[in-house]
């Protein structure tokens, strides 16, 4: 939807306005989406905006959990866990966990704190004991490679 | 006339041994969405009952239909669906009561991760058969995570024969849109758009488009999710709800 639909004849302000003296610049990002957002009048055009604002805002969390690398594998090895078992950890990840809620990156939590959160949602996601510790193995190797 | 929703008891008694089998099952997946489909499937051996009320607004209540489906996943690609019953509550002049409509199955499976592969596809199939309805409906179900993010489509071609002798032949094409963003990990909110195209008898030329759009807001318990949508028709088309509200509760067992 334009802007010009959904401003309903109002004429638009200009887009990119000067900064105002004394208001904090709170990012580029999220001032332009706060304009563009004044510029839609109807209710329809404001949900459309708010859609493509939290995209704008989330873009900092979009990777997908990382591949198992060589670098990923060098981090598993105090844990004595073989490529095999990462790649099990990796593809669990990417689909048993989703089926509930998407997927956190994997730096949000540290390496002591994903066994606790893998076998507290364990039941919900019908995982073996094997299935948990290959989920575990990946997040926990992954959250050091990404640090 | 009102006929009694044929099935209720039936249900009530797979229901409740199905939850006295399954103690110890896991929960199938949440929904994000109402009217659109998610490309995961539910984990190999886990079984969850859904329930869906859709009620309608047209000048005030029409009608509400609900569906009761106990869901199981059966491989790590692939699970099936049991409609116990689809029946409806309406509270028109001509017609006022509760219906027992149809029972269904439905399959979806699985083709590609929407996080770990560039797009995520499911192909899903549904049958449906009443006293006097036969249903098919197939869905191509397309997904996109971008992190907390969540972007479906769903394309739904639906062939409808009912009446006396199932002689009346009725399609309909939708195409489904929906964002949902993850606030935390138990709430999200978001929006869907449904574009429904009706053809009755099969004819272009009486072709029927219809567009509704409205948000949604999904909450998951530890073995509990519900999501609610509300829609708003934007075209006006007459004799067509309004507004449509829809409500799935989901239980794992």
């Amino acid at each position: 939807m334009s802007v010009r639909a959904c401003s309903r004849g109002r004429r638009p302000r200009p887009l990119f306005a000067k900064p105002v003296a004394g208001v904090a610049d709170s990012g580029p990002r999220l001032s332009t989406a706060a304009i563009i957002f004044a510029h839609c009048r109807h209710w329809a055009g404001q949900l459309v905006v708010s859609t493509i604002i939290i995209f704008i805002v989330s873009c900092a969390n979009l990777a997908p959990p990382p591949e198992v690398s060589p670098a990923l594998i060098s981090n598993a090895r105090p844990d004595h866990v073989d490529a095999e078992q990462l790649q099990n950890g990796h593809r669990l990840f990417v689909s048993r966990c989703l089926e509930c809620h998407t997927l956190p990156p994997v730096t949000k939590y540290s390496r002591d704190e994903w066994p606790y959160l893998v076998s507290r949602m364990s039941n919900r996601a019908n995982l073996s004991g094997s299935d948990q510790s290959a989920i575990i193995a990946y997040l926990r190797a992954a959250s050091l490679t990404h640090q | 006339m009102a006929v009694r929703p044929a099935g209720f008891q039936p249900a009530v008694f797979v229901i409740a041994a199905a939850m006295l089998l399954c103690r110890t099952s896991a929960f199938a997946g949440a929904r994000h969405f109402t009217f659109i489909y998610e490309a995961p499937t539910s984990p190999p051996g886990s079984l969850e009952i859904e329930n869906y009320a859709t009620t309608r607004f047209s000048d005030g209540f029409t009608d509400a239909n609900f569906r009761h489906e106990i869901e199981i996943g059966i491989t790590e690609h692939f699970q099936a669906t049991v409609y116990l019953a689809n029946w409806n509550y309406t509270r028109s002049r001509e017609n006022r009561g509760a219906h027992y409509d149809s029972s269904s199955v439905e399959v979806i499976h699985n083709l590609t991760n929407p996080v770990a592969d560039p797009i995520g596809i499911s192909l899903y199939q549904e049958i449906s058969a009443g006293r006097r309805v036969f249903e098919s409906e197939s869905k191509l179900i397309l997904q996109k995570n971008f992190g907390p993010l969540i972007l479906a489509y769903n394309f739904t071609l639906e062939a409808a024969w009912e009446g006396e002798g199932l002689g009346e032949r009725n399609g309909e094409l939708q195409n489904i849109f929906g964002a949902s963003y993850e606030l935390t990990p138990r709430v999200s909110v978001g929006a869907e758009m449904l574009h429904e195209i009706i053809l009755p008898d099969w004819r272009s030329s009486e072709t029927e488009n219809n567009f509704f759009i409205g948000p949604n807001v999904s909450y998951r318990g530890d073995r509990w999710f519900a999501t609610i949508t509300a829609l708003a028709q934007t075209t006006r088309t007459e004799g067509k709800a309004d507004y449509q509200v829809r409500l799935i509760f989901g239980v794992s067992l």
